[in-house]
């Protein structure tokens, strides 16, 4: 199941299936909750680069999503940029943050690249949560909507908004099999296989797994800086987050790790259940979903470290040669 | 000037908990080199079942300590043997993504079973307080201090006067070590781990009469657990102890002098310059080589 | 080309290596012996990098690469394979073979192809899709060294790789280590199996206590008194 050059037909088959689909199906619900879904998808894809294929647990990848909401919330708001040009400026800061932090703590083993994952997502929240004058503090950031404007990316229904997270999607995930294909997607195998071994293969262990929490945290803002145009609200609790960032790690490894369709099978199982829950779970019984999802984690960890991906391929076929990356 | 001695003294009294579930993460993490990142969660259950022993038996918490001791430790002992043992031999992440998806199912087991309303437990003494020096000592702050020194002295006289304990001990340094001594390794894993949650939830107990109770409460306890370990250096006891302690000042101090809502992020700063300078721990290579 | 000079480094009070110093030539093939514990493995993590000597220099080709990290040192022509075998368990054979290829290479394709001739070389080519934790370990350790060899390195290091094999498969390598040697790379190789050092090595190096007690001709070494005293006379096995 890949983009493999012998069997495009179900991968292509399925685009043709996302194109057409909300053209057909006019439920402004489910529009909703398929978008959410490819959001999602995009910041697990994001979370599979440092994560998955790097190796480094990332709990706080809440922060990289927040501060392309923000970037592109702030520069619309207060110097009215294009949210386009906002999303860049996320991206740019999102991954000098994540320079910062990796180049301070990757160079650690240990659990100290996650703790600093969470403590930086807590920092950045409390920082947005401080300077209220600029960021409105708790209530967060309100986007006006004043009707169709493209140079704002605001549209009169659901359907541009669909085609622009469902073209996000396609993008992480092309990053991700290019990463993974690529010279460092080779070296951050080697470095989760053996760290001594990819030194003496000549590995900068630091520089790949710097260079892969960038990309992972480029991805995860572009996700936030869209995702705010769409939602036209933004606010710290929602994105920046201990919760968003076990949300976003619970979607990839549940999912599959260091697999194409992973992140997205993760997405697609648990947005709609947990959009589900949250309707008609909420008021009676909060944390349900939630309580589901960390069995489910808990019990993929321990007896299906591949995720749920991994049964969908062994039930197709034996593994190929060809696959060997994305299988491990 | 009664002011900076009230806010040291406020540091060091929250401290004490600090140190006891640091205590914990770095005991865990000495012996099974497993990060535990629901230590946190641990302390937040400790709080839960202190809560609903004392309402229920109408016995202040501070008695409860013994009991709910044995408690965790058998739920810890429990969990190390079904769960944490059977990712030892994996890669770090195996471990860490199994604890991390423990703090989950816990914080949203008990917001499924209370609510995410935040309770709290009315004792008599709650707003009482002893004035010493212009120094004001609210008792159940003091109280919890003093439970967890005890706990500490009572946890070192385990560590360096019985068998077991030095074979702990031991083992935090050098895994071999103890297999040496003829401790088997199974059974000092389960005991190692169970006292760490012990110690997690005992010090939750400690907070419960002067502070909220709600699922959410162990995240920021449980990083600042890890916080104290960082600092203390890793599977170091007494770092862990000292910084604990420290921590507790800075927070104070931070929340007193700079601004309430930055307490924590000038703890977080001073992680982030810990792991810039001296990832190894701010007072390992003082005492050792 | 390589130079080690008065290389020394102290674990906890011991001194593991003692001002070992040691010259090694293109084409050359070096043994390196030594009682168990006289510091052959730390001599070798010292040279590649992976520990930081105390004292000494390490020169490459008049470069400096004293202390520089084992990544940098293995970019410089400096490799190894390792005594308790690290191979990327999770990848094929010819992913392993693959990311030594990389270390010149910047193309995936190039590289794979020049893999697969590896691969080839190396007696691998049939086991190239295998999983490397489900080789035997024999094969693993070829691998490693197929692994070392796709660095296109001037120096390679051999730490046991030859444990375990039987003596037809011995000759084999042999045969192979020679015929790279030929094409210019130096060899420092570290075997517990006497006659397959003294039929391979043109110069010998004796280690005992982290100190350098000998070198010389196969010949030498094997009528060396104080080698003899040391180590060769305490047990058949040797």
């Amino acid at each position: 199941m890949t983009f493999s050059k012998n069997k495009p037909l179900i991968p292509l088959l399925l685009l043709a299936l996302a194109i057409v689909m909300p053209l057909i199906f006019k439920h402004p619900y489910l529009m909703r909750v398929v978008i959410m879904i490819f959001y999602f998808g995009v910041t697990a894809y994001g979370w599979d680069v440092i994560g998955g294929y790097a190796g480094q647990v990332s709990v706080g990848q809440g922060m990289f999503f927040a501060v392309g909401a923000y970037s592109v919330a702030l520069g619309y708001l207060v110097s009215n940029l294009t949210p386009v040009v906002g999303a860049l400026i996320g991206v740019i800061i999102a991954m000098l943050l994540a320079l910062g932090i990796g180049s301070v703590v990757l160079r650690l083993r240990g659990p100290y690249f996650t703790l600093s994952t969470i403590a930086a997502c807590e920092v950045v929240r409390i920082l947005l949560l401080h300077f209220k004058e600029a960021t409105g503090g708790p209530e967060g950031l309100v986007i006006p909507y004043n009707g169709y404007n493209l140079y704002a990316l605001h549209f009169a229904n659901d359907l541009p908004y669909y085609y622009i997270a469902l073209g996000l999607l396609l993008v992480a995930m092309y990053t991700c099999y290019r990463v993974s294909r690529s010279k460092l997607g080779y070296q951050l195998a080697a470095i989760r296989n053996d760290e001594d071994a990819a030194k003496s293969v000549g590995i900068n262990l630091m520089k790949s797994k710097v260079k892969a929490f960038m990309i992972s945290a480029a991805i995860t803002s572009l996700a936030g800086a869209f995702y705010v145009t769409y939602d036209h609200y933004i606010d710290p609790f929602s994105t920046c987050s201990n919760e968003m960032s076990v949300k976003i790690l619970l979607i990839a490894v549940l999912g599959g790790r260091r697999s194409l369709w992973g992140p997205l099978i993760g997405s697609l199982l648990i947005i709609p259940l947990m959009e589900l829950t949250n309707a008609y779970l909420a008021s009676v019984r909060p944390g349900a979903a939630m309580l589901i999802y960390a069995m489910v984690l808990v019990a993929v960890v321990l007896y299906a470290p591949d995720g749920i991906a991994s049964v969908f391929k062994s039930a197709g076929k034996e593994q190929k040669g060809d696959d060997k990356l994305a299988a491990n | 000037m009664g002011t900076f001695f009230q806010t040291i003294t406020n540091g060091i009294l929250i401290g004490g908990v600090y140190a006891v579930v640091a205590t914990g993460l770095t005991l865990i993490f000495g012996v099974l080199n497993v990060a535990n990142f629901a230590q946190g969660e641990f302390m937040m259950l400790g709080m839960y079942v202190t809560l609903f022993l004392s309402r229920g038996l109408g016995v202040d918490p501070y008695l409860l300590t013994f009991l709910v001791a044995v408690i965790f430790i058998a739920f810890g002992y429990l969990v190390e043997k079904f769960l944490i043992h059977q990712t030892l031999s994996k890669p770090h992440e195996t471990q860490m993504l199994l604890t991390l998806g423990l703090a989950i199912f816990f914080r949203s087991l008990m917001m499924v079973i209370c609510g995410p309303n935040y309770q709290s437990l009315a004792v008599p003494y709650r707003l009482k307080s002893l004035l010493i020096g212009g120094v004001l000592l609210s008792y159940p702050r003091l109280l919890s201090f003093l439970v967890a020194v005890v706990l500490i002295i009572l946890l070192w006289l385990f560590l360096n006067y019985t068998e077991l304990g030095r074979a702990i001990r031991a083992s935090s340094q050098n895994s071999k070590a103890a297999t040496l001594m003829g401790i088997n390794s199974n059974w000092m894993y389960g005991i190692a781990f169970s006292i760490g949650i012990m110690l997690a939830a005992v010090g939750g107990l400690t907070l419960v009469p002067f502070y909220y109770v709600f699922p959410d409460v162990g995240v920021y306890f449980g990083l600042i657990a890890f916080v104290v370990v960082v600092l203390g250096g890793l599977g170091d006891v007494l770092g862990a102890i000292v910084s604990a302690l420290l921590i507790g000042i800075i927070e104070s101090v931070t929340a007193q002098y700079v601004a309430l809502d930055l307490s924590h992020l000038g703890v977080f700063l001073v992680f982030i310059l810990v792991l810039v300078f001296r990832p190894q721990g701010l007072l390992r290579g003082r005492r050792s080589s | 080309m390589l130079q080690i000079n008065n290389v020394s480094k102290t674990f906890g009070g011991l001194k593991a290596v003692n001002d070992v110093s040691m010259e090694m030539r293109p084409q050359e093939i070096i043994g390196l012996i030594g009682p168990n514990g006289a510091g052959k493995t730390t001599l070798t993590n010292l040279i590649c990098g992976f520990h930081s000597v105390d004292q000494g220099h390490i020169i490459l080709n008049d470069q400096d690469i004293t202390n520089k990290g084992a990544d940098f040192t293995s970019k410089q022509g400096l490799t190894r394979t390792f005594q308790v075998e690290k191979s990327f368990k999770d990848l094929t054979a010819l992913d392993n073979i693959i990311i030594g290829v990389l270390m010149h290479e910047q193309n995936v394709n190039v590289a794979k192809e020049k893999a697969e001739a590896i691969a080839n070389k190396f007696d691998l080519y049939k086991q190239k899709t295998v999983l490397a934790r489900n080789l035997t370990i024999q094969s693993r350790k070829l691998l490693e060294f197929a692994r070392a060899y796709a660095t296109n390195p001037k120096v390679i290091i051999l730490d046991e790789v030859m444990a375990g094999l039987t003596s037809k498969e011995i000759d084999e390598q042999l045969e192979l280590i020679q015929e790279i040697a030929s094409e210019g790379t130096a060899f420092l190789v570290i075997e517990h199996i006497m006659h397959v050092i003294m039929s391979i090595s043109q110069r010998i190096i004796v280690l005992q206590e982290g100190k350098k007690i000998a070198e010389g001709t196969p010949q030498d070494i094997s009528s060396d008194p104080v080698v003899i005293e040391a180590y060769l006379g305490k047990g058949d096995e040797a």
